[in-house]
């Protein structure tokens, strides 16, 4: 991956050439063998060669449940988009769901089934590991087998009278699978069921429970909220629903109200979350809660509690609970100056603005520390008493997270491995030997089972210690659904013949569990495959005909329009949730660990693996870090004065040792941290899933306490102490930009709000040029991208690899800065220092892509005309015209231009992902944006099938179409009322190097800075 | 000045190449053929239309191959005891697809749609030649840019690179 192929050089060539002459060109050219045609033998029904077939389901990278359109060809997925009817995600999608089809697709799947053998000396090699797995290792072996061996295993303990202990541990499911997975473990005979997902929230789950009596996790309302505080809630990344957070925060920004809306971000290391913020608090990790509770102070002793009907002895509670956290009290262990806990609780809780107008955030991973649930009693609290509850946050009567296991759960079931009380164990696509702390402990658990079966999607650090691998299909080769919270019903459809060798999850369970119950009166599995269980499972969801309606309802008509649209969903009115009277015995007042350790370590969700379940995708690795710009590895982040104190600098490595474990890790500066901390990224680490994941960077959950929390039954993310001590070492890790600075060029412009208010805008002055202009007749193709709500999550640039076949250089290429994106993430910013009060981060994400200049310094430089503007303002590259002089990329003043040193690299499966409307580029030939051209000519050939001319929206590039903020728009400059045109006009417009006079097609909307100083 | 004569002799050397080529794949396909599939008869002698087996023209970018069943649709009744024929049910039987040779080949960095070119009133024939009295199908016309560009000059329509190549 990292090498090129050995391949015969152009110098090589040219020589050949020049000594033989022209005969030799002409045998070069000998032809080739015809190629063949292969028909169809009987014609699949909904496929037109070389046109698009588009299936609806639903996104299965994490427990969010975005609705997916999958883009298919001839029989195979190649781009995943969002359903637009969707109303999570309303037809966007992140970079994880984006990058999805490097799942399908991955070249590491588990091709089939696969049983462990006592491996022969000469082929010992492939064995590893402890107990019953010295000296054997996994071979393939047919399903029938596989399977018998599975039903041998369950039968035999059921005749013992043992089958409750079997365990069966999923991650988080709501549909018709995960009820089918319940009844398998009861017919079987009891078997131990757990949903594990690493980032299970349960301490917001907890402090819920406690608060409302309600186990479950509410839905916020971002687009309703005059001021949002988040303490340490990464909802822009990873929290909950992160694609349907961006949305509702963006059109919050974009309505330029007066107030105007305002983000509180309180957290320990500025997060991607965090640089939105227009006022950030940076905090030692761990006093979350107590920031929280003097705001509920504050607002109960300045009487500013906006409940309707408020119960007197509910306030006299709450009062109670919060008693002696007082703004000042606080502001003494906390650093955060009274002035600012009092504004902000004044701010919060704003009768002139009434109730229900704010929304308090919490319980994100990297906030979740010791008494995490306090600190969410804390913060629910705060939304209770500024009468939010109801209104921003919405509970409905079900939601999915509060079926999600524990940590506490996983390590009990460690427990019962290790004391011999588990005998066979079903992992399916849980990695816990890598996200669980101390995963060594849980693997050494895992080999005290005498039967382990994985039936997971990929080759990990669990599936490597099972005895039997069932491969299932994934998500986008299955049949299912999902619930992730009343009205909202999910259904997921194959897009594609499965791959290899595999097996839906719930046949297997189906056919094992029918054929280890046989006539069992006291077995309840349902009848028929899986296909049938999920279909009987929405005769139940199909809602009830209405009394005026005579009609049989028709569950067909019900099923396929679902089908088509990708679920079923209906509004629900949020419950009405009360005080739970046993709320009187919490504890509040929060302390931290004492520790003897120097620095406290924060572990953070990674925006791109998540849990670590995406680090195999290579877009995900090969796309920078849209903070630190790192790519294929991580490092551990401090401030340079940490760094100087410590005697460490970028790129060296230094050793992190905790109270449970330690680490080497490379030192990347970052000033956006409040000193004394030290943060790593959770999701590199790997030391087996696969080629693009193992062995690369850190995994920090090595270093965690592994004891969970006694009231959540979390782990305890954040808050571990740590000392770190420099080696001499140099591990520099591959990183993008080498500076945030803007060095006064004013590529990512900002203006106040104030400023824009007063129409103290500043347009461009028109330069003039001595080129003349280029005509365009009929379109002329522009795109306006909007810096404020742009929050650099990177779904574009993951977009744009999917769509337009870009290649993976690998990290020895990136950390020569040769990547071959066509759209990138720059990265600038002031940088924001914990001051202990407000601080106003300034970052600014600058998608930047070819401008598509109408007067393009590449096209005048290009020696055969490879590269010129056409009639609709496209800046084009013809690949076959090209020879490669590099001229234009040397003349571009935007950096846009990529050029193919290698032959590009797709190992089988990935090259079935590749857009055939898009030319897969050869070594020597330049490539860039080309505004999606293919997307454009069939945006042409719709209108023409319709005899009608083209309109505005009939054409959005790939990047557009994915942006979770609407940030970019695409359309035609030569249309007046076209969006791109309106926004292109806008007060805060501009074009980037304006003095060059390029005039580029692409007007960025500047930042808007609403910080209140 | 050097320079544009370079690029100019190469070009013509290459020219005749490809064209050189192009005739000996075109024999080698004619040959090569897995069943004498005989366009005079099908489109001549039985006037069945273009688009009866190549069924996708005027939908979509390909204009598409006949499925198997396709042909054993009518060939099951019909001479169903010809040698060729019997070679045609036999893929059929054994639900194989016929390896045809490619006679007519575009560049991989060409983008063709047939639909586009029947919307604007091309018959087959033009691009393709007299497939009536064909007995096997064979190349008639160069494909090359300057014979597309040629047509496209001539009847106004796009000549911009990038309706073709992206």
């Amino acid at each position: 991956m990292d090498t090129p192929r050995e391949r015969i050089g152009r110098r090589t060539v040219l020589k050949v050439l020049g000594s033989a002459g022209p005969a030799a060109a002409v045998a070069a050219c000998s032809p080739v063998a015809p190629e063949k045609i292969i028909p169809y033998v009987i014609p699949p029904e909904d496929v037109i060669p070389g046109v698009a077939t588009w299936y609806a389901t639903v996104c299965g990278e994490c427990p969010a449940g975005c609705g997916a359109r999958v883009r298919t060809r001839e029989g195979r997925a190649v781009k995943v988009e969002g359903n637009p009817e969707h109303p999570v995600n309303r037809g966007a999608l992140c970079v994880r769901g984006q990058a999805s089809l490097q799942g399908l697709y991955n070249p590491d799947r588990l091709r089939g089934p696969l049983q462990r053998r006592t491996a022969n000396a000469a082929a010992g090699q492939g064995a590893g590991g402890t107990g019953r797995l010295v000296g054997s290792r996994l071979e393939p072996v047919a399903w029938d087998v596989a399977q018998q061996a599975f039903i041998d295993r369950i039968a035999a303990l059921r005749e013992s009278g043992r089958a409750d202990r079997i365990a069966i541990v999923t991650p988080l499911m709501t549909g018709a699978l995960d009820t089918l997975v319940d009844r398998w473990a009861g017919a079987v005979g009891g078997a131990r069921r757990l949903r594990y997902e690493p980032f299970a929230y349960e301490a917001l789950r907890a402090a819920n429970r406690l608060t409302f009596g309600r186990d479950t996790i509410p839905s916020h309302d971002l687009a309703a909220a005059d001021l949002v505080v988040s303490f340490g809630a990464d909802f822009l990344e990873t929290w909950l629903s992160t694609v349907g957070h961006t949305r509702a925060h963006a059109e919050r920004r974009r309505a330029q109200t007066d107030p105007p809306s305002r983000f509180v971000q309180i957290e320990p290391r500025l997060s991607l979350t965090g640089s939105q913020a227009d006022d950030w608090i940076g905090i030692e990790p761990g006093v979350e809660g107590l920031i929280a509770a003097s705001m509920v102070h504050t607002i109960v002793a300045e009487q500013r509690v906006l409940v309707d009907d408020l119960d007197t002895e509910d306030l006299d509670r709450i009062a109670g609970l919060v008693d002696g956290l007082s703004a000042a009290e606080v502001a003494g262990r906390t650093g955060v100056p009274a002035d600012t806990l009092v504004e902000l609780a004044r701010a919060f809780s704003d009768p002139d603005a009434g109730a229900g107008r704010s929304l308090a955030l919490g319980g994100g991973v990297s906030a979740s520390g010791w008494d995490a649930a306090a600190a969410q009693v804390s913060i629910n609290l705060l939304n209770y008493v500024a009468g939010n509850v109801g209104r921003t946050v919405r509970f409905a009567p079900h939601a999915g997270w509060s079926q999600a296991g524990t940590y506490r759960d996983m390590r009990e079931l460690g427990a019962a491995m290790q004391a011999g009380e588990v005998e066979l164990a079903i992992l399916h696509n849980v990695n816990p030997v890598y996200t669980m702390p101390g995963g060594d402990a849980f693997a050494e658990a895992l080999d005290q089972v005498p039967f382990v079966v994985a039936t997971s999607h990929f080759p990990d650090e669990t599936t490597a210690r099972a005895d039997l691998v069932l491969p299932t299909h994934t998500p986008l080769e299955s049949w299912g659904d999902d619930h992730i919270a009343t009205g909202l019903h999910g259904l997921m459809q194959p897009v594609m013949r499965p791959l290899y060798d595999t097996r839906h999850l719930g046949d297997v369970l189906l056919e094992t569990g029918r054929a280890v119950t046989g006539d069992d009166a006291t077995a309840t599995l349902p009848s028929g495959d899986f296909y049938r269980v999920l279909r009987d499972g929405w005769r139940a969801i199909m809602p009830a005909p209405d009394d005026t309606d005579d009609d049989e309802p028709d569950f067909e008509a019900f099923w396929a329009a679902s089908l088509r649209r990708g679920g079923y969903w209906y509004t629900v009115e949020p419950d009405v949730v009360t005080l739970d009277p046993r709320l009187g015995d919490v504890r509040l007042d929060t302390r931290n660990a004492d520790s003897a350790r120097a620095l406290t370590l924060v572990v953070y969700p990674s925006l791109h693996f998540y849990d670590g379940r995406g680090a195999n995708r290579p877009w995900l690795q090969e796309i920078p870090d849209p903070q630190l710009k790192t790519t294929w590895s991580n490092g551990v982040e401090m401030t340079p004065a940490t760094a100087a104190g410590i005697g460490a600098d970028e790129g060296q490595l230094v050793t992190l040792e905790s109270d449970h474990g330690s680490v080497d890790a490379t030192v990347l500066l970052n000033p956006e941290m409040h000193s004394g901390v030290v943060a790593i990224p959770i999701g590199q680490g790997h030391t087996d899933y696969g080629r693009y994941a193992s062995g690369r960077g850190i995994n920090p959950l090595t270093l965690l306490d592994p004891v969970p929390d006694t009231v959540a039954g979390s782990l305890r993310w954040a808050g571990t102490r740590v000392d770190a001590t420099p080696r001499d070492v140099r591990r520099p890790i591959p990183r993008l930009q080498s500076t945030f600075d803007q060095h006064d060029r004013e590529i990512a412009q900002s203006v106040s709000l104030a400023a824009l208010a007063a129409g103290d805008v500043h347009p461009e002055e028109p330069h003039v040029s001595l080129h003349p202009d280029h005509p365009h007749p009929d379109h002329r193709w522009g795109m306006a991208i909007d810096l404020d709500t742009c929050t650099g999550c990177n779904a574009c640039v993951a977009a744009c690899y999917a769509e337009n076949n870009i290649p993976i250089m690998g990290a020895d290429q990136m950390r020569r800065g040769r990547t071959m994106s066509w759209l990138r993430i720059e990265r600038f910013s002031d940088p924001v220092e914990p001051s202990g009060g407000l601080a106003h981060p300034d970052t600014r994400f600058l998608p930047m892509l070819c401008q598509h200049c109408d007067h393009a310094p590449c096209e005048t430089v290009c020696p055969v005309f490879a590269t010129y503007h056409t009639e609709e303002g496209l800046n084009a590259q013809v690949y076959n015209r090209c020879v490669g002089t590099r001229y234009c990329a040397n003349n571009c003043p935007y950096k846009v231009r990529r050029f193919n040193w290698f032959e590009a690299e797709f190992p089988e499966p990935l090259n079935l992902q590749l857009n055939p409307d898009v030319t897969a580029r050869s070594a020597g030939v330049m490539e860039k944006c080309t505004f999606c051209v293919q997307r454009i000519q069939g945006g042409r050939e719709e209108a023409r099938d319709a005899a009608r001319p083209m309109r505005d929206g009939d054409v959005t590039p790939a990047c557009a179409q994915t942006c979770p903020a609407e940030a970019i728009v695409f359309g035609d400059l030569n249309d007046p009322d076209s969006r791109v045109s309106r926004l292109s006009s806008n007060d805060r417009a501009y074009h980037v190097l304006d003095e060059v006079n390029t005039r580029p097609a692409i007007a960025y909307l500047k930042k808007v800075t609403r910080g209140s100083a | 000045m050097a320079g544009s004569v370079l690029v100019a002799v190469l070009g013509g050397t290459s020219a005749t190449v490809v064209m050189r080529a192009r005739a000996q794949v075109t024999d080698e396909v004619s040959a090569g053929q897995p069943i004498a599939f005989s366009h005079a008869h099908h489109a001549g002698e039985y006037h069945i239309d273009c688009e009866f087996c190549h069924a996708y023209a005027r939908r979509g970018p390909v204009a598409g191959i006949p499925s198997v069943e396709r042909c054993a649709g009518c060939h099951r009744t019909i001479l169903s005891e010809r040698p060729e024929i019997l070679k045609l049910l036999d893929y059929w039987e054994n639900r194989e697809p016929i390896p045809w040779l490619r006679v007519h080949d575009l560049p991989d960095y060409v983008r063709f749609t047939h639909k586009a070119h029947l919307r604007a009133g091309l018959d087959c024939a033009h691009c393709h030649g007299d497939l009536t009295g064909m007995d096997i199908a064979a190349q008639v016309e160069p494909l090359t840019m300057g014979w597309c560009v040629d047509c496209h000059e001539a009847r106004d329509a796009s000549r911009d690179c990038l309706v073709c190549h992206y």
